[in-house]
């Protein structure tokens, strides 16, 4: 028997931290560190991750055959200094401030990534095992590599790696290769996330905040933000103007000419957000879908060719854009990687390296029907779960399969909200029906009350429909298939019910019964889909047709089971203290259905 | 309403559940106890003449000040978000455990209480203050909160049955009495064998720039307010303000005492120390119901040192000893 080459891919220092095991050039599991350590984006060293990742495959580190690192920690040094340099004699304050920690904790990057790794299991030589790719090449690897298609152009579009923002490159095959970089400061991620700042939200975990918040405003400062804030060239290239942004030199995003440009000040995070905020999440969102799509309009051009597109990097987690680009029809087929953030950057760094290494032996054939499973994390049996339960002095009972997802249905068309944990966890930041809150779509209340009374958090955030495949047609304007929840589309005319929804202003829309199912209908009547099918996800499948027999709406409201500000639950533990410290009405764990008015009665 | 009231008196000694009797006003059972209702919010104070004097000089007090206030927490995430922040109340939230039965005393308007409401926990708020207990009550019907009960009533002669709570939290209360001793036994006769007692008090060397402060502004007036954190904050609301000002700088009664004093007290009745505060370090995994096996060295200095430990005294210096019964 051949033996088994086991790479562990591994991202940290910067945003999310994550490991990923691929054998023999298949992805195994991939975890991201917040999940298990429970503070969120955590970017230190993923310790836990790839211990979780060694036992569950009854590994030790000795028979990972190589690490790959998603980045170039040099290139990175090179840039910052390039940056300081250029900026001169502004940000010198930044520079000593930040300077020395990089020096200490970045530059030493492969002598800490080898005592991290020793930390885990002693090793001899274990240098010679460790490898190191290229941030956007990590990113571009974990979208062609897991994608159907043998040949495609690869978008990646984030913050900022070691100092490319922007790459396109051409997938074929086992081969990937860069054609077109854009180098920092101009990045289009950073860009976004100025506003996510200027919005008084978090950078780098506020973005969905801004996307959800467009659509209450107008986007009337659209034109601004292309004149004043960025350049775009004709060729899809741009340039920021640097005037504006602080964050190559200051400690921050933007500043004062930031605010004088927009004549308002950095909304505070307990500032009430008005119109204004809104009017800003607009203008940023359309602005940023016109400069993706100048690109991508680019690339076509460039490859007229090449009928694929793949998509990764923090910005294609921007569905809304991701929803423009597909109508567009610039490509016939998409593929965007579900854990498209740094995160993700473990898995393409793994896999590019497979690939690399094996280069001409490794001819891959993919078939067109090819499916990606973004569950790769933990799993725990029905007896462990009991073991929590039993421990926290639950009280539940256990049904089968086919008699779970009947109850749970009726359930759901009672207005339950459920917490719903099954199978392997997902990796990426979407909750994709293994770690999920869901509830009845058809219920006007719905999204107020997982907002505001389950989950503790801003009363507009919008939700995300699950469809039965076989029914997206019937209420969405989408031709396309969409697993990973990263596609957007407009619901149907004939489910919509208050069609006037422009004569309210701001958060005025949501009050109306916007559509058949108001609670994952947006109030520009888009909607972020997750479509199901049987062979991908079983379980969730059969829940939904249960709940379709019973309700005649094959659509279920599905969102990340956690509360604001903490990482999605991992474990069956997380799993029941997230549901008591919420307003969830029964916690669905395996094949045990816990009732909150039955816990701890006297 | 009723039920909530028919199950309230349940957990209360001596009030017969049968043949309760109640309207907006009144609330009686068949043994003939009789207690007003102002505003939901039920009187069970009973007086006291040995205690009586301070007891009714605070009750006029905090009844015009309502501390802590909730100014513009207007829904129960903002409360989560805003009790979040301080690492005590987040342990706090995190280690209670589920299901418990807690007695809050001098819950004030009852931020505490209501934010420890989730996880299915019973949640017994008391104070003398009304009209802040109607505010926590009003919070709490806004909230949908309905495992939180907020209650008028005497310390000394709390209604409640013996050995009943698993939690006993009284923070920045008892000093306030006129014994606070008899006011420790008091309610330490309501928690339950194995539970757990969280008392903090005025100290009586952290309390000391308070007391500095109190003499200035009683000579400068408004004009020296920029000595206090909090009234210096132009962040926060000025009716905050004021009612922050009032509960350090104009209580009629406060008695301090030193860390030692109280933990005589704890040793009379045999609890078993579990985190003493500040003294203890704290931090996010600090398991503060788990028994202490190190001893505290250099204790008195160490108790000394908050005479000069600015940022202990401008939290109103406080200490909270926690222990196991």
């Amino acid at each position: 028997m051949r033996k088994n080459i086991n790479i562990i891919g591994i991202s940290c220092y910067y945003h999310d931290s994550a490991a990923t095991l691929v054998q023999n050039g298949n992805v195994i599991n991939a975890i991201q560190e917040e999940r298990l350590t429970r503070i969120k984006h955590d970017s230190s060293f993923p310790t836990n991750s790839i211990k979780k990742i060694l036992e569950i495959n009854n590994l030790s580190l000795k028979e990972i055959d190589y690490f790959v690192f998603y980045e170039k920690p040099f290139v990175k040094f090179e840039r910052l200094m390039d940056t300081y340099v250029s900026f001169a004699p502004n940000g010198i304050k930044s520079y000593l401030k930040s300077m020395p920690l990089w020096i200490g904790e970045k530059l030493f990057q492969k002598k800490n990534l080898i005592s991290q790794l020793n930390k885990i299991e002693k090793i001899k030589n274990i240098e010679k095992k460790l490898k190191f790719s290229e941030h956007h090449l990590s990113h571009a690897a974990s979208a062609f590599y897991p994608s159907p298609f043998s040949e495609a152009v690869i978008l990646t579009i984030d913050g900022v790696g070691e100092k490319v923002t922007t790459s396109i490159a051409v997938g074929k095959d086992s081969d990937i290769s860069i054609k077109k970089e854009i180098h920092f400061p101009h990045s289009l991620g950073l860009l976004y996330s100025s506003f996510t700042h200027f919005l008084g939200f978090k950078v780098n975990d506020g973005e969905y905040k801004v996307m959800g918040l467009a659509p209450y405003g107008d986007p009337i400062f659209k034109d601004l933000i292309l004149k004043e804030l960025i350049d775009v060239k004709e060729d899809g290239s741009y340039r920021l103007n640097m005037k504006y942004f602080e964050f190559a030199t200051g400690l921050q995003m933007v500043g004062k000419k930031f605010e004088i440009l927009f004549n308002s000040k950095i909304r505070k995070p307990t500032e009430k957000i008005n119109k204004f905020h809104m009017n800003i999440a607009a203008s940023i969102q359309l602005a940023l879908e016109e400069i993706v799509l100048n690109i991508i309009k680019n690339i076509k051009l460039n490859y007229p060719k090449i009928e694929n597109l793949c998509l990764a990097g923090g910005v294609a987690l921007n569905c809304v854009a991701n929803g423009k680009i597909l109508e567009s029809k610039l490509f016939k087929n998409i593929w965007i990687q579900p854990a498209a953030g740094d995160a993700g950057g473990s898995l393409g760094s793994a896999l590019g390296y497979w690939y690399k290494k094996n280069h001409s032996e490794n001819i891959i054939n993919k078939s067109k029907n090819q499916y990606f499973d973004p569950r790769l994390g933990t799993s725990y049996t029905n007896d462990e779960i009991k073991k929590i339960l039993d421990k926290y002095k639950s009280t539940y009972i256990c049904v089968d399969n086919d008699e779970l997802s009947k109850h749970v249905a009726s359930l759901l068309s009672n207005k339950k909200v459920i917490g719903w944990f099954q199978d392997k966890m997902e990796f990426g930041p979407r909750a994709l029906g293994s770690r999920s809150i869901i509830a009845d779509p058809r219920d006007s209340e719905m999204q107020k009350k997982i907002n505001m009374k389950v989950k503790y958090r801003e009363g507009f955030r919008p939700f995300a429909p699950i469809v039965l495949e076989e029914h997206l047609k019937e209420y969405f304007d989408l031709d396309h298939y969409s697993p990973y929840m990263l596609l957007v589309g407009k619901v149907k005319e004939n489910q919509v019910i208050e069609k006037n929804l422009d004569k309210f202003s701001g958060f005025e829309k949501l009050k109306n019964i916007k559509s058949t199912i108001p609670a994952v209908t947006h109030v520009n009547y888009s909607a972020r889909i997750q479509s199901v099918n049987k062979l991908q996800n079983p379980k969730l499948y059969s829940l939904l047709n249960e709940f379709y027999k019973i309700s005649n709406v094959p659509v279920l409201v599905n969102t990340s089971f956690n509360l604001k500000d903490e990482p999605i639950v991992e474990n069956p533990e997380d799993a029941f203290r997230c549901f008591m410290g919420s307003g969830l009405d029964y916690l669905i764990c395996g094949n045990f259905i816990i009732n909150k008015e039955d816990q701890y009665n006297d | 309403m009723t039920d909530r009231f028919k199950k309230l008196s349940t957990y209360l000694k001596g009030i017969n559940n049968k043949d309760i009797e109640f309207d907006k006003n009144f609330f009686s059972d068949s043994e003939n106890n009789f207690f007003l209702i102002n505003n939901q919010i039920p009187n069970f104070f009973i007086g006291d003449t040995e205690t009586s004097q301070v007891t009714n000089l605070q009750d006029k007090f905090y009844n015009e000040i309502k501390f802590p206030n909730y100014d513009d927490l207007d829904d129960f995430s903002l409360l989560i978000d805003k009790a979040k922040k301080s690492i005590f109340a987040k342990i706090l939230d995190e280690q209670i455990l589920f299901g418990s039965k807690i007695l809050e005393v001098g819950c004030g308007t009852g931020q505490l209480s209501n934010f420890l409401s989730r996880y299915k926990r019973k949640i017994f708020g008391v104070d003398l203050s009304e009209n802040s207990l109607i505010m926590g009550d009003d919070f709490r019907i806004k909230s949908g909160i309905e495992n939180v009960y907020f209650m008028k009533m005497n310390l000394f002669r709390l209604l409640f049955k013996d050995e009943y709570f698993d939690y006993i939290i009284s923070i920045g209360c008892l000093h306030h009495t006129q014994d606070p001793k008899k006011a420790f036994f008091s309610i330490e006769k309501k928690l339950k064998k194995g539970g757990f007692l969280v008392l903090g008090l005025y100290h009586k060397y952290g309390r000391i720039y308070t007391k500095i402060r109190k003499r200035i502004f009683s000579l400068l007036g408004k004009k020296a307010f920029f000595l206090d954190k909090y009234l210096r904050d132009k962040n926060i609301s000025y009716e905050k303000r004021l009612t922050w000002y009032r509960d350090q700088y104009k209580s009629p009664h406060e008695i301090s005492y030193t860390i030692q004093e109280v933990l005589e007290w704890f040793k009379e009745k045999n609890l078993k120390i579990t985190k003493i505060l500040p003294l203890d370090d704290l931090n996010e995994y600090s398991d503060i119901f788990k028994k202490k096996n190190n001893k505290i060295k250099n204790f008195t200095l160490k108790e000394m040192m908050l005479a000069l430990n600015v940022n202990h005294a401008s939290e109103g210096g406080l200490f909270t000893i926690i222990a196991e019964k």
